[in-house]
């Protein structure tokens, strides 16, 4: 520890520090406030210093994590304000690639999060969850620090003006990027992307093994997920370099050049890597900054959320003031939400009266927190996953009860649906060159009665078909759900024990439900 | 190839061991220790068939006020117009179609268990369903506020259809085992349909205990979200499943390798068992891995880890639990697989097109 200068700095207070304000001037008020306890700051902290103090002091350092702004001009703010960026992921990047090329490795590398939980991968069966990781992405500001070396990324909850790791640069690093990666394609998002047309993603990284030839028969597969997901904007990653030498490293990237001449991955970048060894992640970091263009979010519109999860965090027996309501947890659509805001969950408790009819009755409460992973927000834009904590009756919450229900501002969610009007497309014949029972590969028509599985969005209903007409049918919904007229939705009918899909339609009329009070 | 992966060490496991985690095997042993059920067994075979059919058809019970039978109401509000002719069609249909020769209906083919579902249901008010081993846990999206409960036989009969876990029961339960003297796979096993009085059962303090040569190898909790007053609690749930684990369960049952879970509900000293599992790789370790507890021996009287999540778990809001199941298998398969992802990718484009063509 020869930079004394350094230890000077052991204390910031999390101060409103702006954008604008240079790294000179932060650790000139830094110094000023900490020089009354120099002293003590300065016997003997090479030798006592724990690693968790180290950590806690250069956390401070770099200017911890600066609360958010509680009502800030939402006008003014975009994707890259550090208000919002210094806690929360704004953009999402879908990882394609096989597993065993090392997509959770490289997710790993950027982001500095294990995303494989608890067991290692080969314990887990075919639908292995690599998960998510939010990571952020730094720019050195020191001029003299070189590209790529300059970019850095670290975890979701790394302070904001983390010391450069540059031996011998004396620069901070400087906040650009907050991402969010997401395991792709994922069946989650193949659905809900083919249902609705627009891309789920921002970006993606695409990764090809380097050790093994191009094309791999997987990469036009690849390519095809990403056109199918219509990302627009690819950064390839030549995985594994560290096992070839230069000369075939330059031959194989030459190779998907050639490769991808044409699809919808002509121009990207390609970033020769070695995930395992870290090596040059700072250069896929300087892409991800470079070449991702930041999405257009409009912060006005009214506020929605898919509940992916929900749960109840109360301690059982908790007195009612003690209580802290239920947890839910999604990915913003649209909008910001903000604690206190009121809010409405759709289509909230279903209940059927004594002739078998169907009555739903929404849910209204408050927002009490919002987090995303380990960092509490004061207001929530779309990117990553948001949690988010509310006044609703914890009961309800319990056991994913709310998911697929909608949350949105009070009095601005969609209708309530409990029977509509389709017009329909089937397939002629089931997907895939289908096992054993061959006379079952042909689509049958609808069946007055029969119920299949629609997909609307991102969420599974049951459909009752109550008539059918040519290319229309009427289906009665098991259960009530918030959709639009002309949203489009997948049918699958259960054939030889699973569900497959049988065709597609568009909602063109529906019974909407008043709810009750 | 990489730097954390062992290979999963064997755990085989035995007919007898699965058999012995079928519902009817133990629920009689432990009275007063589970929640009240009613099991109904034997089965008609019609109703397994039922099941198996392809497509869902619910019966059209006249003495059934049931959401499920009732017609659209035409209103000014969705506009719809009478379609009288449409029913025509269908009858004119009825002829052409091909082979849908013999669809089951539970009013003729199983019309005293139809009726006794219903009787059951009445008791219990609502019930939760399961078969031998498993529940319909990937079905719930089938029915309003995505739960297991049912207060109507249609429930019932949506949410087993719809599952892929009971399926698993029927066709793959013993897919694992090892190969015994005089075991014949399939075939030998008695199904039976169970039928659970429903409560508003807490998931935070539901338990798996991993038990082998008779000792408690390690307990975890189930649902792993992150609750923080689980911690304080950890020393007297612990108490309460070895009391329950040493004194009410092991004595009852001859396996002495098994995976139970137990529900503790507040005061935090009655424990509930729940369900017996296997002590096999299909059972979910949960917070351990399945090396993990194979390589973990315990002499006599020593103490066992009761894992908690000790922050909140980021990873559990990535996907919806089961959600592979609320998908059709195509579009799980195309997740998986790129050359049926390239396939469906191609029929969607046309079905998208010929839509447009209709609408130009």
């Amino acid at each position: 520890m020869s930079d004394l200068q350094k230890q000077e700095l052991n204390t910031l207070v999390n101060g409103d520090m702006t954008e604008e304000q240079s790294i000179e001037q932060v650790q000139e008020e830094v110094a000023d406030e900490v020089k009354p306890r120099k002293t003590v700051t300065f016997t003997g902290v090479d030798e006592a210093e724990s690693e968790e103090e180290r950590k806690q002091r250069e956390f401070e350092e770099g200017g911890g994590l600066p609360e958010q702004p509680s009502n800030p001009d939402f006008t003014k703010l975009n994707p890259l304000s550090p208000e919002i960026i210094n806690r929360q992921a704004t953009i999402n990047i879908g990882t394609i690639g096989h597993v065993a090329h090392g997509k959770s490795t490289v997710v790993r590398a950027i982001s500095g999060v294990q995303t494989v939980r608890f067991k290692d991968e080969l314990e887990r069966n075919i639908t292995i969850k690599l998960g998510y990781a939010n990571a952020k992405i730094y720019k050195c500001e020191e001029p003299t620090c070189p590209e790529p070396d300059c970019y850095r990324s670290f975890k979701s909850d790394k302070e904001v003006f983390p010391k450069c790791e540059r031996p011998g640069c004396p620069g901070r690093y400087k906040l650009v990027r907050h991402v969010s990666f997401v395991d792709c394609p994922g069946h989650d998002i193949l659905m809900s992307t083919m249902l609705s047309g627009a891309a789920v993603m921002d970006a993606a990284l695409l990764l090809i093994a380097g050790n093994e030839s191009c094309p791999q028969p997987q990469t036009s597969e690849h390519l095809a997920a990403i056109e199918i997901m219509k990302l627009k904007h690819v950064i390839i990653l030549q995985n594994k370099v560290d096992l070839m030498r230069e000369e075939p490293a330059m031959e194989h990237q030459k190779s998907i050049l050639k490769f991808i001449r044409g699809t919808i991955a002509d121009g990207a970048p390609i970033v020769p890597i070695s995930a395992q060894l870290k090596y040059n992640i700072d250069a896929v970091n300087e892409f991800i900054v470079k070449t991702i263009p930041v999405p257009p979010r409009d912060f006005m519109a009214s506020p929605r959320l898919i509940v992916i999860r929900s749960f109840d965090v109360n301690k059982p027996g908790s007195e009612i003031e003690d209580l802290k309501g239920g947890v839910a947890g999604g990915s913003i659509l649209n909008g910001v939400f903000k604690l206190s805001d009121e809010i409405e969950i759709r289509p909230g408790i279903v209940t059927k009266d004594e002739q078998g009819k169907i009555q739903c009755k929404p849910i209204f409460s408050s927002i009490v927190s919002l987090f995303a992973e380990h960092n509490d927000l004061k207001f929530a834009v779309p990117g990553g996953l948001i949690g988010v904590g509310t006044k609703v009756d914890p009961t309800l919450c319990r056991a994913d009860r709310l998911v697929g229900q909608v949350v949105g501002a009070k009095g601005h969610l969609p209708s309530i649906y409990t029977d509509i009007e389709i017009n329909y497309f089937l397939l002629r014949r089931l997907l895939g060159v289908k096992t054993d029972g061959q006379k079952q590969a042909k689509v049958r028509k609808l069946e007055p009665n029969e119920v299949l599985m629609v997909n609307i969005g991102s969420t599974a209903t049951g459909a009752r078909v109550v008539a059918v007409k040519a290319d229309m049918a009427r289906l009665q919904l098991t259960s009530p759900a918030c959709t639009e007229i002309n949203e489009k939705i997948a049918l699958s009918r259960r054939i030889e024990k699973h569900w497959r899909l049988i065709g597609w339609a568009t909602i063109k009329k529906g019974t909407t439900l008043e709810p009750i009070a | 190839m990489n730097d954390e992966c062992n290979l999963p060490v064997d755990i085989p496991v035995t007919k007898k061991q699965i058999e012995n985690c079928i519902f009817s095997h133990w629920y009689g042993k432990f009275k007063g220790h589970t929640p009240r059920a009613e099991i109904i067994k034997p089965l008609p075979i019609s109703f397994i068939k039922y099941l198996e059919q392809d497509g869902i058809k619910l019966p059209m019970d006249k003495m059934e006020n049931s959401y499920y039978n009732q017609d659209l109401e035409l209103t000014v509000d969705n506009d719809y117009s009478d379609w009288e002719d449409a029913k025509d069609e269908r009858d004119d249909d009825k002829h052409s179609t091909d082979g849908n020769e013999s669809t089951i209906d539970p009013l003729s083919a199983f019309p005293e268990l139809h009726e006794q579902l219903k009787k059951v249901i009445g008791k219990f008010k609502s019930v939760m369903p399961k078969l031998n081993w498993s529940a319909p846990k990937d079905a719930t999206w089938i029915l309003p506020n995505n739960s297991m409960r049912c207060s109507e036989v249609n429930d019932v009969y949506l949410l087993l259809n719809a599952s892929n876990y009971i399926m698993y029961d029927l066709h793959h339960a013993f897919e694992e085992c090892i190969a015994e003297e005089g075991g014949n796979h399939a075939g030998s096993v008695e199904y039976e349909l169970i039928l659970r009085e429903w409560f508003n059962i807490n998931p935070a303090l539901e338990f798996r205990v991993f038990i082998r040569d008779g000792m408690i190898l390690g307990v975890s909790q189930r649902d792993l979200n992150y609750y923080d007053y689980l911690a304080t609690l950890k020393e007297k749930l612990k108490g309460s499943i070895k009391k329950f684990v040493y004194e009410v369960l092991l004595p009852r049952i001859q396996d002495q390798a098994i995976v139970v879970d137990l529900y503790i509900p507040r005061a935090f000293d009655k424990v509930w068992l729940i369900d017996m599992n296997p002590f096999s790789r299909r059972t979910d370790s949960l917070m351990f891995g399945w090396n993990e507890l194979h390589n973990t021996h315990r002499v006599d009287g020593s103490d066992f880890e009761l894992r908690l999540m000790t922050e909140h778990n980021i990873g559990r809001f990535a996907t919806k639990e089961h959600s592979e199941h609320h998908v059709p298998t195509d579009i799980l398969e195309a997740s998986l697989n790129t050359e049926t992802l390239r396939e469906l990718t191609s029929k969607w484009k046309e079905l998208l097109s010929l839509q447009e063509d209709e609408e130009s």
